[in-house]
């Protein structure tokens, strides 16, 4: 134990003036960088680690990583400005901010909205880097509980309960979650390498275009920016409708944040665990943290027009699964996210090999430990930054509207093409719109079609092996089994809800039609 | 605009076809030859088609009216009153007009061009702004455009349908 410590006190020590100047500067140049990607749509942490990676090569592992986790670490914190600013996701981890961050900010709370996921992405991110420290012991019996039968439940799990709970109508949530699940289908298949629902007979040569899948970004900006646009264009009006003191907003978001404590633990919990499972990320995070949310909260009603719990729940949760994620890269070299499989190119540059060494105090632990600080660190330094200068970016809501729409239609056919330097992803980018556009008008709710979408390989590749592993049996193992149950328990509950809404309302109309008689 | 009762039946019935054009491909298609290709796509679309044909049905019981799930606010009194449903209507016809202008724009003469181009022709003609900020927005849109996107990041811009001919 007095070795784990001191391992701990070093990680500190090396990251920090006087020991190590050099690492933390390096680590504000990081920060600088994350900073813009995450506020830049379009640009993820994938690819800047990517084009980061090669300037690595002269440093030591204490300065290589000081680099790179600096930026990863805080592009879901800063990506959570324009989600909630714009409606614009800066992050695709962070699009389920925008849910209920950009309502806010439109009803005159975004100075509320950015205190809270800003303070809830800092608790998040202690969470999930102490989550790394503690599990570093622990971690292997955590993973090996979860096999491929599991994970494509889960990933039904995360879908069903997002579709029951983000809206009104349950069936409309379920069929928009399938259809996320077959957006995700589009492209070449994973396992033959067969174009399927790329519209060949349609497109001639063009399909071409689609065998890479549909691009989360464009559908995500197209779902969720397009429609505000035309509806700010339309209103005539700034971002916000009313006028609210700025600053008193802010540290209402805070406040928030500690009177929800229970919900921004449980969301850090979950961001981390689902960190901590290969493959899933931070896109599934958000989600099944914002489905958290609104499963936990008694006023389902509120969620999608705004309430605070939408936006503390994914803000914790995509920040403290970059703890959790770091946790099967370090323990077994097997990436829990795009980017910390491109961060594993790091280790290679360095000549470290992940596994027992870097969890043995006389070897790289205290490396694995700076990597806990460099997470905690830069998210203090991110948020304090962003606190500074919240007033005038809360000033940009207030701004009107015709200034902006410029502004966001480049950031959105930006943010569509700069994901594959394609112009296909810019008409996915309108075609989404048109449909969220008449989602909005129609009364369909927009996140369980991007969960789908995100999930949606996860799943299939796990149904693949479950199958091929264990044919049908797989369907009672005791882990499917219970998932099952979560499923049926998550589709039924709103309509247990609305049957006991409608049956305490029947007695009084009784008592009145009896008087009439 | 209030939603119509034949838009929101026509728009249930799109999520219909696009599960039966599922499942067709995955039994008529691909899925003749590559039959682990199919799995999750029936696995996934059988279910889905039921659920989207119960909400087609549904939505062809239902009266226009609907409650939205994601309502854009809650009514305020100090709120703008809502506009004329003519008035909404042709601004919204005007604002995808712009959506798709920027998108043909950038198609056609690449970002580079397109972006102060397109920001000036909306300030000055989508939203009659006067000269002054049309021009700065205008500028400045195009300073952070250039400088950041361009010469800082330096993401390849293709240069536009028509104009690739001449370079």
């Amino acid at each position: 134990v007095l070795e784990y410590l001191q391992a701990f006190g070093a990680g500190l020590v090396n990251i920090l003036p006087p020991a190590r100047s050099d690492v933390f500067l390096m680590m504000l140049v990081g920060i600088a960088i994350g900073f813009a990607v995450g506020i830049l749509p379009g640009l993820g942490a994938a690819a800047t680690i990517a084009l980061m990676l090669p300037f690595i090569f002269t440093m030591d592992p204490f300065m290589a990583f000081a680099f790179l986790l600096g930026a990863k670490a805080v592009t879901a914190t800063t990506g959570d400005i324009t989600s909630v600013l714009f409606g614009v996701p800066g992050e695709g981890v962070t699009a389920a901010t925008v849910v209920d961050g950009h309502p806010m900010a439109k009803s005159g709370e975004a100075g509320r909205a950015l205190g809270a996921a800003l303070m809830s992405s800092l608790v998040g991110a202690i969470f999930g880097a102490f989550c790394l420290a503690l599990a570093i012991p622990i971690v292997r019996p955590l993973v090996m509980l979860v096999g491929a039968p599991e994970f494509f439940m889960l990933a039904l799990l995360g879908i069903t309960y997002v579709a029951a709970l983000s809206g009104g109508n349950v069936l409309k949530g379920l069929v928009l979650g399938g259809f996320g699940l077959v957006l995700a289908m589009v492209g070449l298949a994973p396992l033959d390498s067969v174009p399927r629902y790329t519209l060949d007979w349609l497109l001639g040569d063009e399909a071409i275009f689609l065998w890479d899948g549909i691009s989360l970004i464009a559908v995500t900006v197209g779902l969720f920016a397009i429609p505000e646009i035309i509806e700010l264009g339309t209103s005539g009006t700034s971002i916000a409708r009313q006028q609210v003191g700025k600053l008193g907003g802010v540290m209402e978001g805070v406040k928030d944040t500690f009177r929800q404590w229970k919900l921004v633990l449980s969301c850090s919990g979950i961001g981390a665990y689902i960190g901590l499972l290969p493959g899933l990320g931070g896109g599934t995070a958000q989600w099944l943290a914002y489905a958290h949310a609104v499963q936990s909260s008694p006023d389902k009603e509120r969620f999608g027009k705004g309430a605070v719990e939408g936006v503390l729940g994914p803000g914790a949760a995509n920040n403290s699964k970059e703890g959790g994620d770091l946790i099967p890269t370090v323990a077994f070299g097997v990436p829990g996210s795009v980017s910390t499989a491109i961060l594993l190119g790091a280790f290679i540059i360095q000549g470290l090999v992940p596994g027992p060494a870097m969890l043995d105090p006389a070897q790289h632990l205290p490396l694995t430990f700076s990597m806990v600080w460099i997470i905690v660190v830069s998210n203090v330094i991110t948020v304090a930054v962003c606190f500074l200068f919240l007033g005038q970016l809360v000033k940009i809501t207030h701004m009107k509207g015709t200034y902006l729409i410029p502004f966001l239609l480049l950031l959105v056919y930006l943010g569509g093409f700069t994901v594959k330097n394609a112009f296909g992803d810019l008409v996915l980018v309108v075609l989404f719109g048109a449909v969220g556009w008449l989602m909005v008008r129609y009364d369909w709710p927009r996140p369980p079609l991007l969960l789908g979408l995100v999930l949606g390989g996860i799943a299939e590749k796990n149904l693949f092996i479950a199958t091929g592993a264990y044919g049908a049996g797989w369907l009672l193992r005791p882990g499917v089994i219970l998932l099952a149950l979560l499923i049926v328990v998550g589709i039924a509950y709103p309509f247990f809800e609305r049957w006991r809404a409608r049956r305490a309302a029947k007695p009084p109309l009784l008592v009145g039609a009896a008087h009439e008689s | 605009m209030s939603p119509s009762r034949a838009g929101r039946f026509a728009f249930a019935a799109c999520f219909v076809l696009v599960f039966a054009y599922v499942l067709a491909e995955a039994i008529w298609g691909y899925g003749e030859t590559f039959r682990r290709a199919r799995l999750f796509p029936l696995a996934i679309g059988i279910p889905c088609l039921l659920l989207a044909l119960v909400v087609l049905g549904l939505e062809a019981r239902s009266g226009s009216a609907a409650p939205a799930s994601e309502p854009a606010l809650a009514p305020d009194p100090a709120a703008e009153p809502p506009l004329e449903p003519a008035v909404a209507r042709r601004r919204t016809l005007a604002m995808w007009g712009w959506v798709l202008g920027f998108f043909l724009g950038i198609w056609l003469l690449g970002f580079t061009i397109a972006v102060p181009v397109l920001t000036f022709l909306y300030l000055k003609l989508g939203a009659g702004e006067r000269w002054v900020p049309t021009l700065l927005l205008t500028v400045l849109l195009f300073v952070f455009f250039y400088g950041v996107f361009d010469s800082a990041l330096r993401l390849p811009f293709p240069p536009g349908v028509l104009l690739e001919p001449l370079l």
